[in-house]
């Protein structure tokens, strides 16, 4: 049972990753960013291709997080930002620009699946009866030290004021001379780097290959929408519920539907309350 | 201090303004009167760059600054305390004074906080709560307090004493008429036409976007035929 918990704890991890980077850019932008699975693809790839060149596995990381905030910027500058006026775009525009990325991956490195290999591969942690790979571990810890920074950069600095402001009241914030554009290019930078963490975190465990994400990405919206949109903490919230709902069936009723226990989870949720787990009246990023 | 000279605004098909010119000088409070839809609002935002104009020269301080950015315009010393006040409910008092403080170095931001706090002695005592949870006349002190944080010598205010009881809205005629007596010049929508004679001296009537009648305020009100359009809408 606690093992069943534990691994549910780690997948909650990876969705609250996943999930606060889409939930932050859908409170600032409206936008859902269905490209955020070709940012964390690329990524992954990155992070493969940099440590099979010969480098150490920690710059491989960074490289590969450092890719991911990029690419995940571009998307803004290039695709987002001149349909902001046109939210009934952005769905099409998203999931355009998840193919086109994917596609990317599938020209610079093949359709076929790669594997990740970590320094802590090989590690096993045990606590009781309980045992965790390095692999999940790291996840976790990186996971946590990932969102409690974003928790600080929202809640003590300017800019993370002004980035909940502009989810709150676009206009109101405009009005006080908070400049928008810097804004949107910050959301999908830190939603680039939380995408870049995921990829290095959960890639080992999977593999890496254009599809990589595609779960994943299903999974976290269904997490975005738990936790209420817009809603950082709901995400992480969220994704926690998530994480354990599908631990535990898929332990217990078949592993086969581990994503369907998601949906399930999803639909009851909705019809119980239609806000989200937290449910809020106005967008707010906090 | 400002000189708005044939401000045009369009939204699509619809010219909310037209050819608008008007004056405001530094510690004087301007009105600007005219029923629903005249094309107030659109006016304040046309002046702060958030609403597109087609034509107009605006000048302030004796620099064109026509072709800035809101950003560049707050920096420049212009500020708006919005129609329906727009506080940010969610986050707190503090927070949202903070924010209109946006862009200045954070010592700069705690002098003007701790000036504010001086101000408005109740404000500090609840700086933590949420905005949102504030009555309505508590909200506008606070949202017109954010917009000072900018310290600018052109306050811009949207129908303040809208929703207000009777009492509040003496209140916050005491706190603009205490702005403009320290030198910021006040541009002041309203529709309380009680309002305008107590802190304006000169004042315009928008009227379809265009501006139908300015001058002196007492002359202005006892032109009988203003005050019927005027009135006639608000009452
Ligand atoms: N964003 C917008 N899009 C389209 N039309 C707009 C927009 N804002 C204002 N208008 C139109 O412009 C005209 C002037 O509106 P505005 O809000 O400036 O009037 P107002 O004098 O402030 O009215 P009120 O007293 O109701 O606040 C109206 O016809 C309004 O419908
Ligand atoms: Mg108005």
């Amino acid at each position: 049972m606690s093992q069943v918990l534990v691994n549910g704890v780690f997948l909650g991890c990876l969705f609250a990753v996943v999930a606060v980077g889409l939930t932050l850019v859908y409170g600032v932008m409206e936008v859902p960013n269905f490209a955020h699975a070709g940012v964390i693809v690329l990524s992954a790839y990155t992070t493969w291709s940099a440590s099979a060149a010969g480098l150490p596995f920690a710059l491989a990381a960074l490289a590969g997080i450092a890719c991911g905030a990029l690419v995940s910027v571009l998307t803004e500058v290039l695709a987002y930002r001149w349909i902001i006026d046109r939210p009934a775009a952005a769905p099409a525009v998203a999931l355009g620009l998840m193919l086109i990325l994917q596609n990317v991956a599938l020209r610079l490195y093949g359709g076929e699946g790669r594997s990740l290999d970590t320094p802590y591969d090989r590690v096993l942690l045990r606590l009781g009866g309980v045992s965790l790979s390095g692999v999940k571990a790291a996840l976790v810890v990186l996971a946590v030290v990932s969102l409690l920074a974003l928790h600080l950069l929202l809640s003590r600095t300017s800019l993370g004021r002004a980035m909940r402001a502009v989810a709150q009241d676009r206009e109101a914030a405009a009005i006080l001379g908070i400049p928008m554009r810097r804004q949107y290019a910050l959301a999908f930078l830190i939603a680039g780097v939380l995408g870049g963490v995921a990829a290095i975190a959960y890639a080992p465990t999977f593999q890496v290959s254009p599809y990589m994400a595609d779960e994943v990405l299903l999974s976290a919206f269904v997490v975005v929408v738990l936790g209420g949109l817009g809603s950082v903490w709901g995400a992480v919230a969220g994704g926690l519920v998530l994480g354990v709902v599908e631990g535990l069936g898929s332990a217990y009723l078949s592993p086969a539907y581990q994503s369907a226990f998601g949906f399930l989870l999803l639909v009851s949720i909705l019809v119980l309350r239609p806000g989200g787990l937290r449910s809020t009246n106005a967008r707010r990023v906090a | 201090m400002l000189d708005v000279h044939d401000l045009t605004i369009t939204f699509g098909p619809t010219t909310a303004v037209r050819g608008v010119s008007l004056t405001a000088a530094a510690g004087t409070v301007t009105g600007v009167l005219g029923a629903n839809g005249a094309g107030k609002t659109s006016t304040l935002l046309g002046i702060l760059a958030r609403a597109p104009r087609q034509s107009g020269r605006i000048t302030f301080d004796g620099a064109d600054v026509t072709g800035f950015d809101t950003g560049a315009l707050v920096r420049a010393g212009i500020a708006l305390c919005p129609e329906n006040r727009r506080l940010f409910p969610n986050m707190s008092i503090e927070d949202n004074l903070l924010l209109g403080a946006y862009g200045t170095g954070r010592a700069t931001r705690r002098t003007r906080l701790r000036d504010t706090y001086d101000r408005f002695g109740w404000v500090a005592t609840r700086r933590a709560e949420p905005a949102g949870r504030l009555s309505g006349g508590q909200q506008q002190t606070v949202a017109i307090a954010r917009a000072l944080m900018s310290a600018p010598r052109l306050l811009l205010l949207d129908e303040p004493s809208s929703g207000l009881s009777p009492v509040a809205v003496d209140e916050v005629g005491a706190v603009l008429a205490d702005i403009a007596r320290d030198g910021t010049a006040l541009v002041l929508v309203e529709q309380n036409v009680r309002l305008v004679r107590a802190l304006c001296a000169t004042a315009y009537v928008l009227a379809h976007g265009q501006v139908t009648a300015s001058g002196p305020v007492p002359e202005l009100l006892s032109d009988t035929a203003v005050s019927d359009a005027y009135l006639g809408t608000t009452a």
